[in-house]
């Protein structure tokens, strides 16, 4: 969605990962500069929006904070549909969620059904970074797997301390962004799109007008 | 025209099960009959309205002579090879609601229940209690239809079957008749279970249990569980404590099982609990949803001590969530389920919590909002648009413009 009066753009952006990584207080710190003392288990998804200014454009991103728990992903697939970008976050001092970073993405891709598969916009997220214990998620293992999964990009955050929290998030919008222009170029189509569907129209007002018809046969 | 009344009676159950089996003598047992969807011969529509609001009024006096009566006439028209379409009877909700308007008195007493009019603290008032009250007194006598319905397997609703269970191990010390109970008790299978949304316990579960039991029954000493020992219950909430349980609680447990054939018995209910802790250490489905219970408890009230590891509150939760886990394994720890048991935790220990929690879950319809696909979930949102559409129109068109809401399910 676009509004050339106020050229903003407006952009959804969806965060996933496994239960208890740090989601929320990764789009807390985002969206409202504090870290959540606090925080509770996410049911289902909430959003929230944040206006920003990237390459001179406002900004409307809507993030979308899912669930981590398995049985919460059969609800996930109407949150993913028509996402622009999507972050998997992982814990670093957790290697199971580290592991579970394949499942993440393959389900996005399997329930959000993005239009390019190959080269849609994802950003992995190594949160808790501040725990350093000497046992965290290591770097180079981090990149190699987004190396192996088509080029990815890799980033470590930490939502206690604040660091490059802002950084992740500009990140993701300047990919969702990219692939907005992408399909700006694709809009000739769109509106090709478009003539179809009145004609379906016409033949839902046929169908209707046949319908009383058979009721009179009965 | 005498009054038999369809729900299991307390004091007289004889009477009771011999009304159900002239019921069953009367309709066919391949015939479909719901209380819901009934269906009709295709006559003039008033006449079908007429025929639903008598049934439904029937229902909902549970007159079992006018039922039959009105099943008779159903069959007779289905033997004649009519045309049958279904026709939808009026929900139980709704004969409330024109009773409401009406200003009858009995409407009152359903639409209020005792323990939310009372000043007592009642966290679970956010648990819709009135709109699931009557469905579960459909329910219960739904179950009994089916029950009696199916001759080859006794379905067994899952305290029943503890109940059942017990009694059969206290009747019989013979350990060879014990471990012969489970062949007995006949389960339907799990895409059944969920179409009959009853609740069902595992075979397995109880022969593990028999087992368990069979293992420490020289051992084993009601004296030696953990919860009946800690008799110092001292309840946050200030009103007058019990060994075990608040005064709160205690109407709860009364009210939850008001339904069921007896009352609420702590040593016995308490004794099932913990046999289902200890089943639950070894059995590794449930230690894997442990891990998220334990991760989960932490931050259900992060700012208070009593849920902190080592508090109360803590034992509580974790013992609920994982003796749940293990009670309802299709259901299993859903995230959300711990608000309902920090809430319990305040007022009971974790026997009461448990069973409170059990006949929340089992009894106020809030199974399905848990289960794979969240059935309940969209059930609830659908209502809760129509009853904005009717009640607050200019919002909901609003909303329903601007694509806030959406209640329809998206399938994949």
């Amino acid at each position: 969605m676009e509004k050339k009066k106020n050229k903003k753009v407006f952009l959804k952006v969806v965060i996933i990962g496994d239960s208890g990584v740090g989601k929320t207080s990764l789009i807390h710190r985002y969206t409202s500069t504090r870290f959540l003392q606090d925080f509770k288990p996410t049911i289902g998804a909430e959003f929230s929006n944040k206006e920003v200014v990237i390459n001179g454009k406002t900004v409307v991103a809507q993030i979308w904070d899912t669930a981590g728990q398995e049985r919460y992903q059969s609800l996930g697939i109407s949150f993913y549909r028509g996402a622009d970008c999507c972050g998997i976050v992982f814990d670093r001092s957790d290697h199971s969620s580290f592991e579970n970073l394949d499942t993440w993405k393959n389900a996005f891709l399997k329930h959000g059904a993005p239009k390019e598969e190959g080269t849609f916009p994802f950003l992995v997220i190594g949160n808790k970074s501040d725990l350093d214990d000497g046992s965290l998620v290591k770097e180079r293992d981090a990149q190699q797997w987004c190396a192996d999964n088509g080029n990815l990009e890799y980033i470590e955050t930490s939502a206690k301390d604040n660091t490059s929290v802002e950084e992740a998030f500009t990140k993701l919008i300047e990919k969702g962004m990219e692939r907005e222009k992408v399909n700006l170029v694709e809009l000739p189509d769109r509106m090709s799109q478009k003539n179809k569907t009145v004609n379906l129209q016409r033949d839902v007002a046929k169908d209707v007008n046949r319908k009383p018809q058979k009721k009179k046969c009965c | 025209m005498s009054l038999h009344k369809l729900s299991p009676q307390r004091s007289n159950p004889d009477a009771c099960t011999t009304n159900l089996r002239t019921y069953k003598e009367v309709i066919p047992l391949n015939q479909s009959c719901n209380l819901s969807v009934v269906k009709f011969v295709k006559k003039s529509r008033a006449e079908n309205e007429k025929i639903a609001a008598t049934l439904t009024e029937s229902i909902y006096q549970k007159d079992i002579h006018a039922l039959i009566r009105m099943t008779d006439r159903f069959t007779e028209a289905g033997n004649n090879k009519k045309r049958v379409r279904p026709y939808k009877i009026k929900t139980l909700r709704d004969v409330y609601h024109e009773y409401a308007a009406k200003g009858c008195k009995r409407v009152k007493k359903i639409k209020s229940p005792k323990c939310i009019q009372d000043k007592t603290d009642f966290p679970l008032r956010k648990i819709p209690l009135f709109s699931t009250h009557h469905v579960s007194e459909k329910k219960l006598d739904k179950s009994q239809w089916i029950k009696m319905r199916n001759h080859r397997s006794p379905i067994i609703v899952s305290r029943n079957a503890f109940i059942t269970l017990q009694k059969r191990r206290n009747a019989s010390k013979n350990l060879t008749n014990i471990t012969s109970i489970p062949s007995k008790v006949k389960v339907c299978k799990d895409n059944q279970r969920e179409n009959l949304d009853l609740r069902v316990i595992n075979t397995n579960l109880l022969s593990k249990l028999n087992q368990h039991k069979c293992a420490d029954s020289t051992t084993f000493d009601s004296n030696k569980c953990s919860l009946v020992s800690s008799l110092n219950f001292k309840c946050i909430c200030g009103i007058g404590s019990n060994m075990h349980h608040c005064e709160a609680a205690q109407r709860w447990t009364e009210y939850a099982y008001r339904h069921h054939s007896r009352s609420f018995d702590f040593e016995k209910d308490s004794e099932i609990f913990n046999d289902m802790l200890t089943l639950a250490e070894s059995d590794s489905a449930v230690q894997e949803s442990v891990q998220q219970i334990k991760n989960d408890i932490c931050r259900t009230v992060t700012d208070e001590e009593f849920f902190c590891v080592g508090g109360r509150g803590y034992t509580t939760m974790l013992e609920v969530l994982t003796a749940f886990a293990l009670y309802d394994k299709p259901c299993g720890y859903v995230q959300g389920m711990n608000f309902i048991t920090a809430s319990l935790a305040y007022h009971c220990d974790s026997a009461t919590a448990f069973w409170l929690f059990a006949s929340l879950i089992e009894d106020y319809d809030l199974r399905k909002n848990y289960l794979q696909g969240f059935d309940g979930f969209y059930k609830c949102a659908k209502d809760i648009g129509e009853e904005s559409q009717e009640k607050i129109p200019k919002i909901f068109k609003f909303l329903v413009s601007s694509q806030k809401l959406n209640f329809r399910k998206t399938t994949a």
